[in-house]
């Protein structure tokens, strides 16, 4: 990702339209904050809306989506939309109940509809403001989380396989090296060099790991005790998607009985749900400009022997229960 | 009447017959014997089920024997009886046995026992495999004659003896049909004195249930149908007036229909919509309202794909998506289920509809759904069930014999009687005494074989239905 760039090209430009104010702040962060680029998206987005200069609720979610598809544009990953989609639910949750109810106390205490209405509305923005830190610290702190969670499945002795590059699978490895456990990791390379990130980092906090090409998952597979793995979104049935090479990798290991888990932050579950490879939507599936070289690959949930996220080790099928919960 | 039969046992030598027949004269005997020795015992008055169903039997002895005589008179030629064949098929097909003509014509006064016992052989026929799967009745004139039938409405009687025709259909229209006959009842209710209206409503409608449970065994969609009404009955208070509480019923009930029924078909053909794209072959099986629904929304918003339409046997079933298809200038391929494994290497997407939805996943569908399922799997095609909200059950089915529901006339099917009109007619009588036959209308299919479940909820997979169904229960109570 050539942010440094991309945040050049775009500081050039000129604009008040709250989406492309929203980018810059988005290649910002990423270019500040390498960590955290799951999270960066929600942090621009926050710190966009928090000087909204909106006068009414509808302008003010006019603005949002702007911002939203502004960023799909941009980053069309699936944790965006995810991230948005939970985001704009946690924040106005309880918006409308806010709305009705305190506009209908505020203009009884002051007889004048249209003091009452700004009061109100600063009222509204205050509890989005609230609402909004809120979930950016759970945002952050929940990689923590997952990273604890994951402490018992990386076993003392153990050999790993990692699946190319992922913060939070990194955390976890970390996380466990810090409680002086021993353990081996075999890096996959993956496409865009992804996977020597993760080995360099890996060998820069002194932990045992080797880079191994893809097509030698075969080989490594039958040495490893478990295979690790990040997830760019969790779809509906509990499936994951995630960067190419992910399908075949978790494919080997339940052909060779070995555990597949899939570390992610439950914020990544969206409600999305694709049939087969075909079915995911093309700005997902293709970077700009390379057309017909699919990035990502869709791991069907019978392949998953667990997800561990903030919430909890959860089977494949916890998914849908909790996207219940959280949308319906 | 076997012909082949009839003429064997003339050719045979006369005592061997008449032996034969005094065997069988005496083993009735015994068997009419036991017969009243057992009704002896309970003393117990019979119901008028049974008096009826023996005063029929009676009848077509009767039949039998007069028919029995006009063979004795005449001689037996291989081109008097196909008319005789049509008319003994016609008037006793149930009671009619194979050797009727010889015991009737070797002795007639053992007609009875024997009529009897052949009653008896229909009613174990039918117990002794699955007797707890209900079938509709074949008779409906025993169920007009029970005394509570003054107080059901005559649109649901109505409704009641075309559903027991198979004049309606499918889960969906039976539903909206039983809620039509309801809204009528309703409006037509009034509280006899000293009662109260939620109480005695709820009576009358249970009678009405048990009404068309008769007719047809309810299906599902009707059963849920059947909770809210009951759920909204018990909301009546006695301070609500007559007129006031029998609104809110009908409002309630036209809420249903539009929000459970109409906007939810609207809703699921809109995602589905999403997952259609052209130059599809779309498989499905039978013929399903909501799946007609999906595809003809398809149609309207200009994509352009094939369907191949599954049908099966005794009865087609899918005459109806046929039509439905072929009037909107579909490309059709129709296959019958033997067929499936073969063209299911050029289909895309299998789409079904379901009866039900159960807690652990598993769907309820046309009887062959999960065979259509199970092929769709081993050809890696992605199997989509279209279920409304209100159709998910509580109920948790393994196997398609713990709940199910059985067709009783499979010989009056059309495919069958094609057939009998060449050879199969002797073996059909014979499968009348030797063989049972368990006619099933559904299935039920392992989530393992579904990839995504449609409902107006969403597109879910199947391990998320247990969460609906929590869902619908905190709504519903």
């Amino acid at each position: 990702m050539n942010a440094a760039k991309a945040y050049e090209e775009f500081g050039n430009e000129k604009g008040s339209f709250p989406g492309l104010a929203a980018v810059k702040t988005l290649i910002k962060f990423i270019v500040e904050d390498k960590c955290m680029a799951s999270v960066a998206p929600i942090k621009c987005v926050f710190n966009i809306f928090s000087n909204f200069t909106a006068t009414t609720l509808s302008e003010f979610f006019k603005n949002l989506n702007a911002i939203e598809e502004e960023l799909k544009n941009y980053e069309p990953l699936m944790q965006v939309d995810s991230y948005m989609a939970i985001f704009k639910l946690f924040v106005t949750l309880h918006l409308s109940e806010y709305d009705v109810c305190t506009f209908h106390i505020l203009s009884f205490l002051f007889h004048s509809s249209c003091f009452s209405f700004q009061r109100q509305m600063e009222k509204a923005k205050e509890v989005l403001k609230m609402r909004g830190n809120l979930f950016l610290d759970q945002a952050i702190n929940c990689k923590a989380k997952t990273a604890k969670i994951g402490q018992p499945f990386i076993s003392d002795g153990s050999e790993i396989l990692v699946n190319s590059w992922s913060s939070i699978v990194f955390e976890t490895l970390l996380e466990a090296k810090n409680k002086n456990k021993r353990f081996t990791v075999y890096v996959t390379e993956s496409h865009d060099s992804r996977g020597k990130k993760m080995w360099n980092q890996l060998r820069h906090q002194n932990i045992d790991c080797t880079s191994i090409s893809d097509s030698a998952i075969g080989y490594y597979m039958e040495k490893v005790d478990v295979v690790l793995s990040g997830a760019e979104g969790v779809v509906e049935n509990g499936g994951i998607i995630n960067t190419i090479g992910t399908y075949p990798l978790a494919l080997c290991a339940k052909a060779m009985n070995k555990p597949f888990y899939v570390l992610v932050e439950s914020f990544k579950f969206t409600r999305f749900y694709p049939l087969n490879q075909r079915d995911i939507p093309d700005r997902f599936k293709f970077k700009k400009g390379t057309a017909q070289r699919p990035v990502i690959d869709y791991t069907p949930p019978a392949l998953i022997t667990l997800l561990l996220t903030n919430l909890g080790a959860l089977t494949t099928a916890a998914v849908s229960d909790v996207l219940m919960q959280l949308y319906l | 009447m076997s012909a082949v039969e009839t003429n064997a046992t003339q050719t045979q030598p006369k005592t061997k017959e008449q032996l034969k027949a005094e065997r069988r004269a005496q083993f009735e005997a015994q068997r009419a014997q036991q017969l009243n020795d057992k009704s002896t015992e309970k003393s117990k008055p019979m119901t008028k089920s049974e008096r009826r169903a023996l005063q029929e039997a009676q009848r077509a002895a009767k039949k039998e024997k007069t028919l029995s005589e006009a063979n004795a008179v005449k001689p037996l030629s291989s081109k008097s009886m196909p008319t005789e064949k049509s008319d003994i098929k016609q008037d006793c097909k149930k009671e009619i046995s194979d050797n009727s003509i010889n015991d009737a014509k070797s002795n007639t006064p053992l007609v009875d026992a024997k009529s009897r016992s052949a009653l008896e052989n229909k009613q174990s026929k039918k117990l002794k495999i699955f007797p707890h799967i209900p079938s509709r009745e074949e008779n409906i004139n025993i169920c007009l004659r029970s005394p509570d039938v003054n107080r059901i409405h005559p649109l649901v009687i109505q409704v009641g003896l075309r559903m027991n025709k198979a004049l309606i259909t499918e889960s969906t229209p039976r539903c909206v049909a039983m809620l039509t006959a309801f809204k009528s009842l309703i409006k037509d209710y009034e509280t006899p004195p000293q009662k109260e209206l939620s109480r005695d409503l709820k009576e009358v409608l249970d009678k009405c249930k048990e009404f068309l449970d008769k007719c047809r065994p309810l299906s599902i969609s009707m059963c849920n149908a059947m909770k809210m009404l009951k759920m909204h009955l018990t909301k009546i208070t006695p301070q609500v007036s007559d007129k006031q509480a029998k609104e809110n019923l009908i409002s309630a009930i036209n809420e249903f229909i539009h929000q459970e029924i109409e906007l939810a078909l609207d809703a699921m053909s809109d995602y589905v919509l999403e997952k259609i794209n052209s130059e599809d072959v779309i498989l499905t099986f039978g013929s399903s309202h909501s799946v007609r629904h999906i595809l003809k929304k398809a149609l309207d918003s200009g994509k352009k794909f094939r369907v191949i339409v599954v049908d099966s046997r005794p009865k087609p079933h899918a005459e109806d998506m046929l039509q439905f298809l072929v009037k909107n200038n579909v490309q059709v391929t129709y296959v019958l289920i033997n067929a499936a494994a073969y063209v299911m290497k050029e289909v895309t997407k299998v789409l079904l509809g379901a009866h039900s939805i159960l807690a652990n996943g598993y769907v309820m569908a046309k009887l062959g759904s999960s065979q259509i399922a199970l092929v769709a799997q081993a050809y890696n095609v992605p199997v989509l069930v279209c279920c409304e909200g209100y159709k998910f059950s509580e109920k948790v089915l393994t196997d398609s014999f713990v709940y199910n529901e059985a067709e009783p006339d499979m010989f009056e099917s059309r495919c069958f009687n094609e057939i009998s009109n060449n050879k199969m007619d002797s073996l059909s009588i014979k499968m009348n005494s030797k063989l049972n036959i368990l006619n099933l209308i559904y299935d039920v299919t392992p989530p393992d074989f579904v990839s995504m479940v449609v409902t107006e909820k969403g597109i879910i997979p199947c391990n998320s239905v247990p969460a609906v169904i929590r869902r619908n229960v905190t709504k519903f109570q």
